[in-house]
């Protein structure tokens, strides 16, 4: 990767990361549908492993989940390991079963937030911050499923835009991206 | 020599072994999730210099969200709005006249406040005015951030009670949102008192007024309410409408900070404890600016 490729890399997913995470942190109600909001920075992590490959995913992930923890965590690290392995998941994972097919990154999406939202919910039940108030796994659990729809169907509009804005303002060009192509068919080459 | 340099060549192809490289990730983070934990860990300072970057960001976002909050309002209430404007000009006519005779009504009451040397409830807190940065999100992402770090003056606990972090946050109204989790440099997060890491001891506001635990819980949380058990004495006779106000003990939160009504009773697990669902008075969804009260060293 030339100087030229490697800056525009970074400076998209810095933008990125930036503008997914303060969205979705600091404008309020704005954005919210009955409570719930999209989670911007976990289909960032998601869409970056699918379309880009692990690399991309590991290090999306673990920027955003530190940019989550510093800014809405209870502590430090949850959010850094949840979108780290959701985004080297969708690397792994989703990019042989969904071909990376840019049609499916919803669908990615979609299969990273169920385990994340579930994943939170146990950690709050297992490291409560009052330890003598005890807090059970069902009732944990229970928002959790009662705000799933919801949160699914903003996620997967969310992975649309976010798709859509890649495919043309990407961190890769669309020329870089056809001359991996060429080369490569599968394995750790980007979408094109 | 080459079968060193293979054993060489085999242990710089194990440590770029991408299993071995998100392996090594899972089991620091999980460390370092798990160090965070104790109060007053410092591993929330690291978070100091994001803060710092990001804070101008932030408050552009909420600015901007706040414009455009207001103009969909406009436009979504302006038929209302007149009318409401007609009916306010009208109740501002009122209490004009209500003022003038609270003016009196209020020196009056100073005279006598000297006279039996009463003390203002918060004298001996200094109170720092802060703006809402971030908001909270769902579960486990559920603090929300504020402009006040340990440069302000807001502590990191040491573990011991006296220099505890935990400083009550209220609203402009005195009514309680929450308490100060972590706070790095320039920045602090706050637990709300739906929050299930949330407990402060309370008073029923009536004659017979009972103590009581208010908590966060986490099947309220979503419906903004909080859970009020522990009653003392346990025949004390709670009622809707009944307002809950802090109680003072435990030293963290000044007695007579309001919390809110109770708006529903409840039977707890046992038969012989009484509990109840309470609103609390602050409305968490329309934070801007929240007031960190820092105790005063007694002189």
């Amino acid at each position: 990767m030339n100087a030229r490729s490697r800056i525009r890399m970074i400076v998209v997913y810095s933008l990125s990361l930036l503008l997914l995470t303060l969205l979705q942190t600091a404008t309020g109600d704005l954005l919210s549908w009955r409570g719930v909001r999209p989670d911007l920075t976990l289909v960032l992590a998601v869409i970056s492993g699918y379309l880009f490959g692990v690399r991309d995913g590991y290090w999306v992930g673990l920027t955003a989940g530190a940019m989550r923890d510093f800014l809405t965590g209870r502590n430090i690290g949850l959010g850094m390991l949840l979108l780290m392995l959701s985004g080297v998941g969708a690397g792994y994972l989703l990019q042989g079963l969904l071909r990376r097919r840019p049609i499916y990154a919803p669908l990615a999406v979609l299969a990273a937030t169920v385990p994340v939202q579930l994943a939170a919910a146990v950690a709050a039940y297992a490291l409560p911050l009052l330890p003598g108030i005890p807090v059970s796994l069902g009732a944990s659990l229970h928002p959790v499923f009662q705000r799933l729809p919801r949160q699914l169907l903003l996620n997967a509009a969310a992975a649309v835009m976010l798709t859509t804005a890649f495919s043309w303002f990407g961190p890769y060009s669309r020329q870089r991206r056809l001359e991996l192509a060429e080369h490569e068919k599968s394995g750790e080459r980007l979408w094109a | 020599m080459a079968m060193r340099e293979s054993a060489e060549d085999n242990l710089r192809d194990f440590f770029r072994n991408r299993v071995f490289i998100i392996v090594a990730s899972v089991l620091f983070l999980l460390t370092v999730l798990l160090l965070s934990i104790p109060p007053g860990s410092p591993l929330h300072a690291i978070s100091g210099p994001v803060s710092a970057v990001l804070r101008p960001f932030e408050r552009l976002f909420s600015g901007m969200t706040g414009q455009v909050r207001g103009y969909l309002a406009a436009w979504r209430d302006s038929a209302a709005l007149r009318s409401e404007n007609d009916e306010l000009t009208r109740e501002n006519a009122v209490l004009r006249s209500e003022i003038d005779q609270l003016a009196e009504a209020g020196r009056r009451y100073q005279e006598l406040k000297d006279a039996f040397a009463l003390k203002d409830r918060f004298a001996n807190y200094r109170i720092l005015g802060a703006y809402k940065l971030t908001d909270s999100l769902d579960t486990w992402f559920d603090v929300f951030r504020i402009d006040l770090g340990t440069s302000d003056g807001i502590r990191t606990s040491d573990g011991s009670r006296e220099d505890g972090i935990s400083y009550p946050v209220v609203d402009a109204a005195s009514r309680l949102i929450g308490r100060i989790h972590t706070a790095d440099l320039m920045s602090s997060k706050v637990v709300t008192l739906i929050h299930e890491g949330f407990a402060v001891s309370g008073r029923v506001e009536k004659e017979t007024g009972a103590m009581v635990r208010v908590r966060g819980d986490v099947e309220l949380k979503p419906r903004k309410l909080c859970l009020v058990d522990l009653v003392t004495p346990a025949d004390a006779n709670l009622a809707v409408g009944d307002e809950i106000r802090t109680s003072g003990n435990g030293g963290l939160f000044p007695a007579g900070i309001p919390i809110g009504r109770i708006v529903e009773l409840r039977a707890g697990k046992n038969p012989d404890q009484q509990q109840a669902v309470l609103k609390p008075y602050a409305d968490l969804d329309r934070l801007e600016i929240v007031f960190v009260m820092v105790a005063e060293p007694e002189p």
